[in-house]
C-alpha cells in the first residue's frame, strides 16, 4: 500500500492531468448510466412523481406485447444486419486489396466512404423515398413488368421488416469496410507471397489466409454491429415508428416511447438496463467464442 | 357629528370611484399576488398589467407554430404568416424593457414533441410555446411543467378595447364551451384556445363527375360512391395509415354516431351537456365505454369495409395522402381546414375540388346509430398556447401572461389568424374579411344532425386517456385493419388498457367516484 501511495504521488502530475477526463466519464457516461439503473426500481415520470416499486418494472416486461413482438423483431434484425454488415464490407474490402493498382485502391476506397459524410437523416429520408408507393424502386418493378410486386413496403405485414434491414444496400457500412480493409492491409507480404508459390489460388488464399489472419477485425465489426442494432432506433422511428402494429418495433424504440411519449421514464430505464446487460452478454460470448490469431 | 360622518361617507364612495376608474391599475392584492407569482417576483400594487405595466422586465421568447413568422421564398405558394412580427414589434413600443424573441417557422426540427418535453423538464423551454392541449392535460400539467391559466382568466385584460368582451374579464373573450373543451380533467386550463378548425373529406370534382357520383350522405353512400371510383381507375381514399390522424377521425366519427346515445347516461359528474376525461373514466368503470361491448365493436368491421378502397396505405403519411391528391391520383382526402390555402395554391393541382363532411349512418347501416353526426374539429385550433412553470421560477410570469393577453387581444389575434387563413378565429371582437367569412360559412355543417364532437363527445371511445392508449389504438386498429388480428382480441387489448388507463387517472386525480358508481 505504501509503495502505491508513494509511487502516486511520484506520478502526481500525471494523474492530476486525467482527472478531467475521469470527471467527464463519470458525470456525462457513469452517473446517467447508475441513475437509469436506480431508477428502474420506480415508478418515475422523469419529472416529479417518483415512488419505488421493486422489481414491478421489470415483471411487466414479461407481458407487455410490444416488447415480446420487439425481441423476436430484434433477433431477425441482428441477423439481418450481421450478414449485410459483414459480408458486403468484408467482400468489398476483399475486392479492392487484391487491386493491383494503387490509384485504383485509393479511387474505389473513396468511393465507398463517401456516403459516411452524408447525414444519417439525408439518408434515412433517401430510403423513406425509395420505398414510397410511387418510389423508385416500385417504378423500377413496373418498369421491369414485375408490376404485381410492387406495394407499400413500409406498410406491409410482411415485408416492413426486411425493408428495414435492405436501407443502405449494397451495405458496404463504411467503418465496417475501413476497419476490415485496415486487417488486409496489415497482413504480412511475404505471407501472401509464399501462398502463391505454393500455388493456392486468390480463392484459396483469401479463406486459408486472409479470412483467419483478419478474425480480430471480423469479430470487432460484428461487436459494433451488434452494439448499434442493440442501442440503434432512429431509423425506425422515422421510417415506420414501429408499424404497422408492431412488425417493426424494436426494445428501443419502446424504450424511446415510455420515456418521452408516454413520461413512463421508469420503466423505459428497465428496459435499458435490460438491452445493456444482453449487450454484455453478446459481447463476452463474441469475444470468448470467436478465435483470433 | 352628522357632517364627520356625511364627509367620511363622501370620502369613502370617492375613493371607491377612483378604485374602479383605475381597476387597471391594481387587481390582485398582495395575498392573490403571492398566490399567483410566489416570492420570485416583487409585489406591484398599481399598473399590473398592461400597457403602463410597472416593474416590467423580461427576455421573452415565443413559439407561435403555424402562426409563426418567416420571409418568403421565391418557392413558396403563398405568402407565409409575418404578422406576428407587427405583434412584436407593437408590443416591445409599450414595453422598453420587455425584449421578445418570436422564433421562426422551421426553428424547431425534428419531433416537436420530444423536443418540447425535452426543453419543459430542463426548464429551457421558451416562455410563451405551443402545444398540444392532451399533451399539456395528460402529461405536462400534472407533472407541474406548465402553469394553470384558470385564475389569470378572472383578471380583466387590459388590451381588449372598451366594450368587446374580455376587457372586464379576460374569460369572456372566448367562448365557455372552447374553454370546458380544452380544460385538464381537474379543471386547470393549461391552454387557451383562440381559433376553430374543421376536417372536412376534400374530394376531386372532376374525377366525381367522371365516375357518375356526388359527395355521399350516408354511410352506404361512401361505400358505393369509393366502388365506383375505383372502378373508374382511380384511387377512391387516400388514408394515411402509419400515423394516428386518420384513423382516429375515422374512428372517432363512427364511435361518436354509436355513442351518442349514452350521452345522457354519462353526462353525470361535472360540465353538463360536456363528456369530461372523469365521466368517461366512470363511463368505463359502469362498462358503458367497452371495447368488448356490441356497440363499441360495431364500426370497427365498418372502417374494414371502407379500407378495401385505401391503396396500399399502411405505409401512407399524411404528407404522401395529400400529395396524392393534389396530383389527381386520388378522389378523396381527409384533412384540415388549415390546407384551404394549400390547396387553393398548389400549382400541381389541375382540378375543381370541393369538401364533404363525414356521412351519416342510418339505423339500417347500423342498430345504435344516434341519428347525429359528430364532427371532427371544434374549438382546437393551432392558435393555442401555454406557460412554461420556469417562467415562474425565474420571476418573469407577468411579463409572460401580459404578452399573452396581448396576443389573443381580437385586434392582434385577429390578422394573425385571418393572415394565415387555416383556422376559424373564436375570440370575440374579432373582424373576419368577407371572402373568409364566406369560406367558412360554407364548410359550415348545415343540418340538425351535425354536432361538433369537441364541445359534447370529442373521444368517445376514451382514447385520449393516456399517450400509451393513443399509441396501442395505432397498432391495434392497423393490425385488425390488416387482418393480422381478430376483432375479439383487438377489442380484448384496448379494454384492457383503456381500465388501466382510467385507473391511472383516477389515481393521479384522486377522484373518488363511488357515488357515481352505486
Amino acid at each position: 500500500m505504501q509503495e502505491l501511495l508513494k509511487e502516486l504521488h511520484k506520478k502526481k502530475h500525471y494523474y492530476l492531468f486525467l482527472i478531467p477526463a475521469f470527471i467527464f466519464l463519470i458525470v456525462f457516461n457513469y452517473y446517467p448510466a447508475g441513475n437509469a439503473l436506480y431508477h428502474s426500481f420506480f415508478a418515475w415520470d422523469g419529472v416529479s412523481y417518483e415512488k419505488f416499486i421493486g422489481f414491478e418494472n421489470y415483471i411487466n416486461m414479461l407481458s407487455d406485447p410490444a416488447l415480446i413482438q420487439s425481441t423476436k423483431n430484434l433477433f431477425i434484425l441482428w441477423i439481418g444486419r450481421l450478414l449485410t454488415w459483414t459480408i458486403f464490407p468484408l467482400i468489398a474490402a476483399s475486392l479492392i486489396f487484391n487491386l493491383k493498382s494503387e490509384k485504383a485502391q485509393y479511387f474505389y476506397r473513396v468511393i465507398f466512404l463517401v456516403p459516411m459524410v452524408v447525414p444519417q437523416i439525408v439518408r434515412i429520408l433517401l430510403w423513406q423515398f425509395m420505398y414510397s408507393e410511387h418510389g423508385p424502386i416500385n417504378q423500377f418493378l413496373t418498369v421491369i413488368g414485375l408490376e404485381h410486386l410492387a406495394r407499400g413496403w413500409l406498410g406491409s405485414f410482411e415485408y416492413a421488416l426486411y425493408a428495414i434491414i435492405g436501407v443502405g444496400f449494397p451495405w458496404i457500412v463504411g467503418l465496417n469496410f475501413l476497419i476490415i480493409l485496415a486487417g488486409l492491409m496489415n497482413i504480412n507480404q511475404s505471407v501472401i507471397e509464399a501462398a502463391y508459390v505454393d500455388g493456392a489460388t486468390t480463392f484459396r488464399r483469401f479463406f486459408a489466409i486472409d479470412l483467419p489472419l483478419i478474425m480480430g477485425q471480423i469479430k470487432l465489426v460484428i461487436i459494433l454491429t451488434t452494439i448499434n442494432v442493440i442501442k440503434g432506433f432512429q431509423l425506425i422511428l422515422i421510417l415506420t415508428d414501429g408499424g404497422p402494429g408492431y412488425t417493426t418495433t424494436v426494445p428501443g424504440l419502446v424504450m424511446y416511447h415510455n420515456a418521452f411519449n408516454y413520461s413512463m421514464m421508469g420503466y423505459a430505464c428497465a428496459v435499458g438496463t435490460i438491452l445493456f446487460i444482453v449487450l454484455f452478454i453478446l459481447t463476452y460470448i463474441n469475444r470468448r467464442f470467436i478465435k483470433t490469431q | 357629528m352628522k357632517k364627520i360622518i356625511t364627509l367620511s361617507l363622501t370620502v369613502a364612495i370617492i375613493i371607491l370611484l377612483l378604485g374602479s376608474v383605475t381597476g387597471f391599475g391594481q387587481v390582485l392584492d398582495e395575498e392573490g399576488w403571492q398566490e399567483l407569482f410566489g416570492e420570485q417576483e416583487e409585489y406591484v400594487a398599481e399598473n399590473q398589467f398592461g400597457p403602463g405595466a410597472e416593474a416590467f422586465e423580461a427576455e421573452l421568447k415565443v413559439f407561435l407554430q403555424a402562426y409563426a413568422p418567416r420571409e418568403e421564398k421565391s418557392t413558396d405558394p403563398f405568402k407565409p404568416p409575418q404578422y406576428a412580427w407587427t405583434v412584436e414589434e407593437d408590443y416591445e413600443g409599450m414595453h422598453e424593457s420587455v425584449e421578445l424573441d418570436i422564433a421562426e417557422s422551421g426553428a424547431i426540427e425534428g419531433n416537436y414533441r420530444t423536443w418540447l418535453t425535452t426543453v419543459l423538464t430542463g426548464g429551457k423551454a421558451p416562455e410563451i410555446v405551443w402545444s398540444q392541449e392532451y399533451w399539456c392535460n395528460q402529461n405536462y400539467g400534472p407533472q407541474g411543467l406548465i402553469v394553470d391559466l384558470k385564475p389569470f382568466l378572472e383578471l380583466p385584460n387590459p388590451y381588449i378595447k372598451e366594450g368587446i368582451p374580455g376587457r372586464e374579464k379576460w374569460k369572456d373573450s372566448f367562448p365557455e364551451n372552447a374553454l370546458n373543451a380544452m380544460a385538464a380533467p381537474g379543471g386547470e386550463q393549461y391552454m387557451l384556445p383562440g381559433a376553430a378548425v374543421v376536417a372536412p373529406i376534400y374530394y376531386n370534382k372532376d374525377i366525381f363527375e367522371e365516375a357518375g357520383v356526388t359527395p355521399p350522405e350516408t354511410w352506404s353512400d361512401l361505400i358505393s360512391v369509393s366502388k365506383k371510383i375505383e372502378e373508374a381507375g382511380y384511387l377512391p381514399v387516400a388514408f394515411a395509415g402509419s400515423e394516428l390522424t386518420h384513423m382516429n377521425w375515422l374512428f372517432r366519427s363512427a364511435t361518436y354516431q354509436v355513442m351518442r346515445d349514452l350521452h345522457e347516461e354519462l353526462d353525470i359528474a361535472d360540465q353538463p351537456g360536456f363528456i369530461t376525461p372523469k365521466e368517461k373514466v366512470i363511463g368505463i368503470e359502469k362498462g358503458l365505454i367497452d371495447p368488448t361491448s356490441d356497440r363499441y365493436k360495431s364500426v370497427w368491421p365498418m372502417m374494414k369495409e371502407w379500407s378495401q378502397y385505401f391503396g396500399d396505405f399502411m405505409g401512407r403519411d399524411l404528407d404522401e395522402a395529400f400529395r396524392l391528391f393534389i396530383t389527381g391520383d386520388a378522389a378523396m382526402v381527409w384533412h384540415g381546414s388549415w390546407m384551404i390555402k394549400q390547396i387553393i395554391h398548389d400549382e400541381q393541382r389541375d382540378f375543381d375540388w370541393g369538401g364533404f363532411h363525414f356521412p351519416l349512418i342510418t339505423k339500417e347501416e347500423n342498430e345504435y346509430a344516434s341519428g347525429k353526426i359528430g364532427l371532427v374539429g371544434g374549438p382546437n385550433g393551432a392558435f393555442k398556447y401555454a406557460i412554461p412553470q420556469a417562467t415562474k421560477e425565474q420571476g418573469i410570469l407577468r411579463e409572460a401572461v401580459d404578452f399573452m393577453m396581448f396576443l389573443y387581444a381580437p385586434q392582434n389575434a385577429g390578422p394573425m389568424m385571418v393572415e394565415h387563413g387555416g383556422f376559424i378565429p373564436i375570440i370575440e371582437g374579432v373582424e373576419l374579411p368577407e371572402d373568409m367569412a364566406d369560406l367558412y360559412e360554407s364548410l359550415e355543417p348545415k343540418g340538425e344532425e351535425y354536432e361538433w364532437e369537441q364541445l359534447n363527445f370529442i373521444n368517445p371511445g376514451a382514447l385520449s386517456l393516456s399517450a400509451q392508449l393513443e399509441d396501442l389504438f395505432v397498432k391495434t386498429w392497423q393490425q385488425y385493419i390488416g387482418g393480422q388480428m381478430p376483432l375479439d382480441q383487438a377489442m380484448m387489448n384496448l379494454k384492457r388498457n383503456q381500465e388501466r388507463a382510467a385507473q391511472k387517472m383516477k389515481d393521479q386525480e384522486n377522484w373518488d367516484l363511488d357515488e357515481y358508481l352505486n
